[in-house]
């Protein structure tokens, strides 16, 4: 009977830690949305002499930290090599460090308030938890750091709640995809519009956006679930969602979706039906890129027009970091407009730019080079 | 003799028990028993095993409503007691199996069973626990855990604890089952000087040496009825085993071997001792059964566990002219169990699977199975035993007992064994599928493979047996062959040996060292956590010397305070015996309501709601908890896994995106601090050290730990299991509302996505802190620590600027580490005897 209450026990206390255990390797959580487009205009502002270092790196010596609410993707992983890349950049920043909050909001709040107690001089902070984490930001930035909330809203206001908070110009993204489907749909069509999870702010900015452009002409139909066709920015629920909506509407003249290499396996759905793959207006990735070139040929209304994907967003955040903590000339840009990519029609600024030779997890339009980003998967 | 001798009529009656009838699914436990129990008297009770003994005595303790019948005691009737009326009734008994909880130290049993006015004492009521103690010989320090003890010292402290409420009425159920001789006779002069003193004492026994040895009266109960009573001088020996035998039972036995044609010697068991057993010798013949017989509890389950190979055994075991090691019988032997639906067959698995489970190997072809052959084999099995099943698919338990018990019996004959050994196969079977089981065992032993049967049915043993051996406190005290065998026969042996136990002649054992008892004890966890968390300090601090700054304290401490407070929480859930997986989402509920209330510009009275309000939906969540799992029969997982699932739900349609930001006020209130140090934290702190002294000092502590240790004795030392168990679900959610007030601070808004990460992390920090999982131990200051350690592991990985791999590992580690270590100490701790 004792043996067989201490067995118990054991037996207890294992299943234990096979619970915990996989509780700390799923670190799930609702924050960490994966890709989703943005812009990059890092190459508008990147600044430019080598020896003297850019305009927005001044000279005093810094820590700088960088957390994120969820680091476990590979367009996470593509982002923070970028802002690591941007940082160093600028010697004046004599440290750097990193820490991820694995999807609990609770290491995020943590890992802010450690790099301020640590004695950063500036925090770039990808918010996941949005205004959850706002009062460690306030905290930080009481504190007397540099804190640059940035790409997700904190809520609250620049100079009082964090230093600045550098968003993505949503909206600037709709507006480029309408006025793309203006150009080369020129006749009007049925647009079925996904985005991630309900509600999200991204989503609704550029379906507000594509609505301002396109209903005046009076030709464009929405069809699907509004705002938004909700995907959560998860590839297997996108291939759901977009199966379904194949299934349902007979004709959809083109996709528009902010995360567009979610899409490539649900696409083929189109040609089982023995109908060609719609027009598609997105943001890149090389999976999709490929997808393209290898469907173009037997999808004749098959069109790619994408803007860049945001990765190096976090780099306009860094160098307003920077510049605030080190005497430096910040920046013009407050947002980040995500540049065109790829035109499959008009090959401006870029034609469809498939790499073979690299990952499908690559955004060929993030300023970090292909081969660099192959390398952080293959870690 | 049935004639009930008046003998001391001038004596009052302590209690009249009469008219007691009790039913158990249509069987007749009792049937109409009259018992009259005077103050001052012994009065034995004896039967058979199953006759009513206990039965009737668990109604006169109130642990059992009868159907019909009523208990009078002191000129008030009853027609049921409950357990509390029993105790202030004065009604004291001594379990058989001792209700003890093992968690706890012997004090700490003591002052959960006995209420404090027996333990008064000039000195203290140490010095009265110690003395009552003393009293019945029992020598282990008051400190030891009771899992530590052995069954005879469990049986010495129970006994103490009836005899120091100086019980109006003391039932002692076998109480020398276990005991060695001095610790009989020293039993003996207690229960005599009990009596003395006016007590009345029920004994219940099985043995005549004792009923000689102590009783004024004897009453004999057959089949749940009374077969006689007398006063103890007026009846002789033989006239109460004609009293206990005789139980009217048809049925119809196979042929005996024939002892002639039984020559050559199949089975040779030589000198085999055991865990429960020792020195047992016998022989088998071809052809012959060998029984097992005795009271139940003698050490016949532990021989037939040795002869199966299932535990391990000194001495030699032949079969045939082979000796067989423990691993070879435990391949080579079929082995039916008594107790066959706990580990005798899978229910939820079909006739063909429970049968071919053992000779699977025999119908392999490489790495599969071959159908077809298993098919084949477990039809001609189930043939030749006429297992009456609709089809092999059919689910085992929807056979009769008789029919699973030969399904049972087709698994150990298809693995071709060496030794058949079966305890109790006919227990819950009925007549017929009786009589085809014998058959089977007739032809087994036939055919030249050794059988040998345990049955606590000495008729039984009589007609299918060709050689008895009688078991008693573990030795084989008597062996009879051919006609010899008689139920009366063998009833006689059992009951008049008078042996004690061997391996426990020594009750007592020196007194453990106060290291040792440190070790195993609750706040070891403590020590070690408290200095894994001062050199992780050290090494950060000389790392990085802004460790220690007001900041980092601040930050630290404060998010302590909140996952303390939670923890906290989880570990009254974790005492009891349960877990509460709702805490996470708990407490992000209740910041969502507490958004509605709580923002810049509310006036106080709307404060004030909206902290009642959060406040009562955790008192509601947790009586929500707690009348799952006990009305409802949920398991506490499962309880606490729907409303984790409810909450979570009810936050997202109270706000669908995050909103409602908590005012300036509030949250300067909540983070107000004492130089860096938060109020919350030290509120946590305070809280934590005045729950300690509860759980330690104070009865309600000792009862949440009594239930989670073990409830059954928790119950039947009279706490009221119910209450305490919803007592501790809301406890835990009222501890979530103050980490919530901590998280509203935190979060500073109404986001219903946040908070369920407290669930995982709250479990792991009372794990760290050295909780059990099972219930019944652990501290609230370890909890704290282990909150503490948590929060600062975190901290550390920025400041040491860790890899996210190692942030992960680090945390991995640590868990793994403490409960290896903690149940590794534990396991010492219950070693050492």
């Amino acid at each position: 009977m004792l043996k067989m209450s201490s067995a118990v026990r054991t037996m207890t206390a294992v299943g234990a830690v096979a619970l915990l255990a996989s509780a700390c390797s799923s670190s799930g959580g609702t924050a960490g949305t994966s890709g989703s487009s943005g812009n990059s205009g890092g190459s508008s502002s990147s600044g430019s002499a080598a020896a003297t270092g850019p305009s927005w790196c001044g000279s005093k010596k810094i820590s700088l930290g960088l957390t994120d609410g969820f680091g476990g993707n590979s367009w996470r992983l593509v982002t923070t090599a970028s802002a690591k890349a941007e940082v160093a950049k600028c010697k004046s920043v004599t440290s750097f460090s990193y820490a991820d909050g694995q999807g609990n909001v609770q290491k995020a709040i943590s890992d802010i308030q450690g790099m301020v107690a640590k004695g950063v001089n500036a925090l770039v902070v990808f918010p996941d938890a949005g205004k959850a984490v706002l009062p460690a930001l306030r905290s930080a930035y009481k504190a007397g750091v540099v804190t640059v909330p940035y790409r997700v809203d904190p809520g609250g206001q620049d100079g009082v709640d964090y230093t600045k908070w550098i968003g993505a110009d949503f909206a600037n993204d709709g507006k480029n995809w309408a006025n793309w489907i203006v150009k080369n749909l020129p006749s009007g069509g049925n647009i079925l519009f996904l985005s991630g999870p309900a509600g999200n702010s991204q989503g609704i900015t550029e379906g507000k956006a594509m609505h301002q452009v396109l209903d005046p002409t009076g030709k464009y139909k929405f069809v699907g679930a509004q705002p938004f066709e909700v995907t959560n920015w998860d590839p297997s629920l996108s291939q759901q969602v977009l199966s379904a909506d194949i299934a349902k509407y007979s004709k959809i003249d083109v996709i528009v979706s902010d995360f567009g290499p979610s899409l490539v396996g649900a696409l083929p759905e189109f040609e089982k039906s023995s109908r060609s793959i719609p027009a598609l207006v997105t943001s890149d990735g090389n999976s999709l890129s490929c997808f393209w070139e290898d469907h173009k040929a037997k999808n004749p209304k098959f069109k790619l027009f994408t803007v860049a994907t945001g990765n190096d967003n976090a780099r306009l955040a860094v160098q307003w970091a920077i510049a605030k903590a080190t005497g430096g000339t910040p920046p013009t840009d407050t947002q980040f407009e995500a540049p065109v990519f790829e035109d499959s029609v008009s090959g401006t600024p870029h034609p469809v730019t498939c790499n073979r030779g690299l990952s499908g997890d690559v955004y060929l339009s993030a300023q970090l080079p292909g081969a660099q980003q192959a390398a952080l998967f293959n870690k | 003799m049935n004639d009930q001798t008046t003998l001391t009529a001038a004596s009052a009656t302590a209690m009249a028990l009469s008219g007691i009838s009790k039913h158990y699914d249509g069987v007749a436990a009792l049937t109409n028993v009259d018992l009259d129990i005077r103050c001052g008297e012994v009065h034995a009770l004896l039967g058979e095993n199953g006759a009513g003994k206990s039965t009737l005595m668990a109604v006169a303790s109130g642990a059992i409503a009868p159907d019909t019948g009523t208990v009078s005691i002191g000129g008030n009737e009853y027609t049921r007691l409950t357990p509390v009326q029993a105790t202030q009734l004065r009604i004291a008994i001594v379990h058989q199996h001792p209700a003890v909880m093992p968690d706890m130290t012997v004090a700490e049993n003591i002052r959960t069973a006995v209420p404090a006015a027996y333990l008064e004492h000039p000195d203290g009521a140490r010095r009265a626990m110690r003395a009552m103690l003393d009293d019945v010989g029992f020598l282990p320090h008051l400190e030891d855990r009771v899992g530590s003890l052995t069954i005879a010292q469990k049986h010495l402290l129970e006994l103490a604890k009836a005899l120091v409420t100086r019980p109006s009425l003391l039932i002692l159920d076998e109480p020398t089952a276990p005991l060695g001789q001095e610790s009989v006779d020293l039993l003996f002069e207690r229960v005599r000087s009990a009596a003395a003193q006016g007590t009345a004492v029920v004994y219940i026994t099985h043995r005549l040496a004792e009923v000689r040895a102590l009783a004024d009266r004897v009453t004999v109960l057959r089949d749940g009825e009374v077969s006689g009573s007398a006063a103890a001088g007026d009846v002789t020996d033989d006239e109460l085993l004609a009293l206990i035998v005789g139980r009217k039972l048809e049925r119809t036995f196979p042929p005996k071997c024939d002892p002639a044609a039984a020559t050559d010697e199949v089975l040779a068991v030589q000198g085999l001792s055991g865990d429960g057993f020792h020195d047992v010798s016998f022989t088998a013949r071809r052809g012959e059964i060998i029984g097992i017989a005795g009271i139940v509890g003698n050490g016949q389950s532990a021989l037939l566990h040795a002869l199966a190979g299932l535990s391990s055994s000194d001495g030699t075991i032949r079969i045939g002219d082979r000796r067989y090691s423990r691993k070879q019988l435990r391949h080579r032997s079929g082995y039916l169990p008594a107790d066959r639906h706990r580990d005798g067959l899978m229910m939820s698995m079909s006739v063909r699977e429970n049968a071919a489970l053992s000779a699977l190997g025999q119908f392999r072809r490489g790495p599969l199975l071959r159908p077809g052959l298993e098919n084949r084999a477990v039809s001609r099995e189930l043939q030749s035993l006429a297992v009456k099943t609709p089809s092999q698919e059919a689910l085992v338990s929807a056979l009769s007992g008789g029919n699973q018990q030969k399904v049972v019996l087709a698994r150990a004959l298809m693995s071709k064994p060496a030794i058949l050994v079966a305890d109790e196969p006919t227990q819950g079977v009925d007549v017929g599928a009786r009589a085809e089981i014998y058959r089977i065992l007739r032809e087994i032993s036939a055919a030249g493979v050794p059988v040998v049967v345990a049955s606590s049915d000495a008729k039984e043993l009589e007609g299918l047996c060709d050689r008895v051996i009688v078991m008693s406190r573990g030795s084989a005290v008597e062996t009879f062959e051919g006609t010899a065998i008689t139920e009366q026969a063998l009833v006689h042996s059992a009951v008049r040996a008078t042996g004690h136990r061997r391996e426990q002649v020594r009750a007592g054992r020196p007194s453990s060292s106060a290291l040792g008892r440190f070790v195993t004890g609750d706040y070891a966890p403590v020590i070690i956590l408290a200095l894994v968390m001062i050199a992780l300090g050290a090494y950060v601090l000389s790392r990085n010397d802004r460790y220690l700054s007001a900041f980092n304290i601040t930050s630290v401490a404060t998010s302590c305070a909140a996952l303390g407070f939670i923890a906290l929480g989880q570990t009254v859930a974790l005492l009891v015996g349960g877990i509460d997986l709702s805490v996470g989402p708990l407490a992000g509920f209740m910041v969502v309501v507490g958004s509605f209330f709580l923002g810049d510009g509310k006036s106080g009275p709307t404060m004030l709601l909206g902290l009642l309000l959060m406040l009562a939906s955790g008192i509601g969540t947790g009586a929500v908890n707690g009348s799952l799992i006990r009305f409802a029969r949920f398991t506490p997982v499962a309880a606490t896994l729907a409303t984790y699932i409810g909450l979570q739900g009810l936050s997202f349609l109270l706000r669908s995106v995050p909103g409602g930001p908590i005012g300036s006020t509030v949250t300067d209130a909540v983070t107000r601090r004492i130089g860096p140090i938060p109020l919350s934290f030290l509120v946590m702190v305070g809280l934590a050290l005045v729950l300690e002294a509860v759980l330690r000092y104070r009865r309600t502590g000792l009862k949440v730990r009594a239930v989670g240790s073990h409830e059954e004795s928790a119950r039947k030392v009279g706490v009221r299991v119910t209450p305490t168990v919803i007592g501790a679900y809301v406890a835990c959610s009222t501890l979530v509302f103050l980490g919530a007030i901590v998280l509203l601070a935190q979060l500073g808004i109404g986001d219903p996505s946040q908070g369920t990460s407290y669930t995982l992390t709250s479990i792991t920090a009372v794990v760290l802190g050295g909780t059990s999982l099972a219930g019944g131990r652990g501290t609230f200051l370890g909890t704290v620590l282990g909150a503490g350690l948590i929060v600062q592991v975190l901290n550390a990985t920025v400041f040491l600027n860790l890899t996210q791999t190692w942030q992960y590992f680090f945390q991995g580690a640590l868990v793994v580490a403490a409960a290896v270590i903690y149940s590794q100490v534990r396991r010492t701790g219950r070693a050492v005897r």
